[in-house]
């Protein structure tokens, strides 16, 4: 619309309020997803990480498992998840508890941002626990240690210190993948951008100021997450670290 | 590090913000005068150009059934606006041209000249009145909920509470905004994944122009699944019109006399009872003036 | 079952949109991350910083933001752009920081020692950069290169939100008017990604072995 850039549309109030519930779904979906991917991330790769003979086939399910869900993109399993399996009456049912906060879907977008993230996140610990050396789990239960302890005291400190900044790589990544959910109606920061250009047609403003708020959101969240990771080397440094090689990954999706 | 980067590409932003808003100063005193100016230029020429040129060309949907769509098996649009579009064309005595313009483009095809003018599913408002011109309204759709063959909401009151589904940047989102605030509004990227939402029971009604909902309707009971329009008649009508260059008065005059003659010979109720003949039993009022 | 088989060609016809826009994608990518990388690794500060900047900041901003961006930025004043040529200008721009991380990380990775001896035999800078350190750097950067690859074919499917007819818009439009088979439709575009994306990566893979020779 050549009528000239009008900043009301996002200065003024009710652009504000829309921009800022945006906002604020944005944050509480990126906040849900690192959290629990971080867990299920974690799992998957200290399954996969295990020397017991017994838990071979479940090495191989974790294997197949991490491997589909990487090479399948986002938006499927948005889809997946919210027409898939959201769509039975009975998984419908079994998390109406939870709609009274969340919509059925936004808890849809939760979990396929998480099960899309996860096998990246499941690498990155997967390598940071084989970088390991296995002399330290060997040492610390010569000394009368349990394995949790060990694992508690020893191994996971040293593992956090070289995990975190891919794993913050990583997050940075999910905050990203939020902004696809409007797809599936989720009101999110991209959502109202949309919203604000369908009804005033300013298209610069509406999804410029949108690609600002992002982009300062996501430089804060690396910023604030390299200060964790050397928060870190601080106060547990002096601890194995692969020497040379780039640990942040160029490539994240 | 981070930090030094974080201050630098903060710089940056607001060094580009500043500049926007310069340019967004400047623009806005030297725009609106140049594409009035083009415009009412290319305006005036418009009836003369098409009669001399012998050639009408018109922007229509190709997307939005039954306003202008492409059936299946076929390659050139057909719809309601086209058959008007094409009844136009006929009584001025010159071959249609129609090219395919989506929502996104089809204001910017009018007044920038690559069309003279639009049958679109335009929705005559007065935002975009400031901008373009429009013909007299031909044909007003009224909303009505779609729900599920055994549901029990029967109208407008009975959504409260209830998830609405409705498509990402319609009118119809800001409608049920103001007529139903008590319904919890669930806004898809299309109208056809209403139907998804509707049919996995994420909703339970689809708020829409009799026009959308007769299409879905439709695309539903093929799937098998049946669904039922309710709601009280004549709620909400939406005015679609013509529209044409700001200030082209000559082909404004001239589409409008045009669709009166239609009326006044009876083809528009044919074109009428074609496309909308399931959903409306009487053809829509055309303003039709005295001669 | 029945609803994937009746529209199958329907469907796979999107795939040639899915790898168009990616071959696209990666082929302008390239030269523009690669134009990007040479000013980042400039000495020269107004050319390395304003680098640096863009890079950091199109990497914090989601691809979908610039589809629609670029999309309705261009029809909206007024040219005829197509959904599909919006797609790939707008993945251009988008990952050309992405290759631009790549471009630099296989410059860097070709030894110093190269460069040196390669100038201690007489050949100026820029010969010594074509006919030594990047032939190099290319063949490290290929199986980096082939991942994007695979990495834009995922995010092709984006391409959807702006109507262009690739392959997962074509499954979920059929999902949309068939309605009763979500979980065998959805289950096939799984499918059908998973054999692009993990042919591809092990091809990277492959690649990467021979490469580390």
């Amino acid at each position: 619309m050549n009528s000239g850039l009008d900043w009301q549309v996002i200065f003024g109030p009710e652009g504000r309020h829309l921009l800022a519930t945006g906002l604020w779904v944005t944050i509480q979906l990126s906040f849900y997803s690192i959290v629990f991917s971080t867990v299920v991330g974690l799992l998957i790769a200290m399954g996969r990480v295990s020397q017991s003979a017994v838990l071979t086939p479940l090495r191989a399910v974790l294997a197949a498992i991490t491997e589909i869900f990487r090479n399948i993109p986002l938006l499927v399993h948005l889809a997946f998840w919210n027409f898939g399996i959201f769509g039975f009456a009975w998984v419908q049912a079994a998390v109406h508890p939870a709609t009274s906060l969340y919509s059925l879907q936004f808890l849809a977008s939760i979990c396929a941002l998480v099960t899309y993230r996860c096998s990246y996140v499941a690498e990155v610990f997967r390598s940071g626990l084989q970088s390991i050396p296995k002399g330290q789990m060997e040492a610390a239960r010569a000394t009368g240690l349990s394995y949790g302890k060990t694992m508690r005291r020893v191994v996971l400190p040293q593992v956090a210190r070289i995990v975190i900044p891919p794993l913050g790589n990583q997050y940075v990544g999910v905050t990203k993948n939020t902004s696809v959910v409007l797809v599936i109606g989720v009101k999110d920061l991209v959502f109202q951008a949309y919203q604000i250009e369908s009804v005033t047609f300013q298209v610069f403003l509406a999804f410029g100021s949108v690609m600002v708020i992002f982009s300062a959101v996501c430089l804060l969240e690396s910023a604030a997450l390299n200060w964790c990771a050397r928060w870190m080397d601080r106060k547990w440094g002096g601890a194995i670290r692969p020497a040379g090689k780039k640990q942040v990954s160029a490539v994240t999706a | 590090m981070q930090l030094k980067k974080i201050s630098v590409s903060g710089g940056i932003c607001a060094l580009a913000c500043m500049s926007a808003l310069f340019l967004g100063a400047c623009t806005r005193k030297e725009e609106p005068k140049k594409t009035a100016q083009t415009s009412t230029q290319q305006a005036h020429d418009t009836l003369a150009k098409i009669k001399e040129k012998k050639v009408l060309t018109v922007g229509v949907k190709a997307d939005t059934p039954p306003y202008g769509f492409i059936p299946q098996g076929k390659s050139e649009p057909e719809g309601f606006d086209i058959d008007i579009a094409k009844q136009i064309a006929k009584r001025m005595g010159v071959k249609l041209n129609m090219v395919v313009v989506t929502s996104a483009n089809r204001i910017a095809n009018l007044t920038t000249g690559k069309v003279d003018m639009l049958a679109s599913s335009l929705v005559h408002t007065r935002a975009r009145d400031k901008v373009i011109d429009y013909s007299v309204t031909y044909f007003a759709d009224s909303q009505k909920i779609l729900v599920p063959e055994g549901s029990s909401i029967k109208d407008l009151d009975d959504l409260a509470g209830k998830t609405v589904a409705v498509g990402q940047g319609s009118i119809q989102e800001q409608m049920i905004k103001k007529l139903q605030p008590k319904a919890k509004i669930l806004s898809l990227a299309k109208w056809s994944d209403t139907l998804q939402a509707l049919s996995t029971h994420q909703a339970e009604a689809i708020f829409s122009a009799a026009g959308v909902l007769g299409q879905l309707k439709k695309t539903a009971a093929e799937a098998g699944l049946n669904l039922k329009m309710v709601g009280k008649d004549g709620l909400e009508p939406i005015p679609y019109a013509i529209g044409v260059r700001q200030g082209d008065a000559a082909l404004r005059d001239e589409v409008d006399f045009l669709l009166m003659s239609m009326v006044d010979d009876g083809t528009y109720k044919k074109i009428f009872e074609k496309w909308w003949g399931e959903i409306y039993s009487q053809p829509y009022k055309v303003e039709v003036w005295p001669k | 079952m029945h609803a994937i088989i009746e529209n199958l060609p329907y469907m796979l016809g999107g795939l040639p949109y899915t790898f168009g826009l990616a071959v696209i994608g990666i082929f302008f990518s390239f030269f523009a991350g690669a134009l990007l990388a040479i000013l980042r690794l400039s000495k020269i500060k107004w050319l390395h910083y304003p680098a640096v900047v863009y890079i950091e900041v199109t990497r914090s901003i989601p691809l979908i933001l610039f589809i629609f961006f670029v999309y309705f930025m261009i029809a909206g004043m007024g040219y005829n752009v197509s959904a599909f040529s919006a797609a790939a200008i707008a993945t251009v721009v988008f990952y050309s920081t992405y290759i631009a991380e790549i471009v630099r990380a296989g410059i860097q990775s070709v030894d110093g020692g190269q460069m040196e001896a390669a100038r201690a035999t007489g050949l100026s800078y820029v010969r010594a950069m074509k006919k030594v350190v990047l032939p190099q750097a290319i063949r490290r950067m290929v199986p980096a290169l082939v991942s994007e690859f695979t990495i834009i074919i995922k995010e092709s499917s984006l391409a959807m939100v702006i109507g262009v007819p690739e392959f997962f818009n074509r499954v979920f439009i059929t999902n949309a008017r068939v309605l009763t088979e979500p979980l065998a439709l959805l289950g096939f575009a799984a499918l059908i990604y998973f054999i692009i994306c993990y042919v591809l990566s092990l091809l990277s893979r492959r690649l990467e072995l021979r490469v580390d020779q």
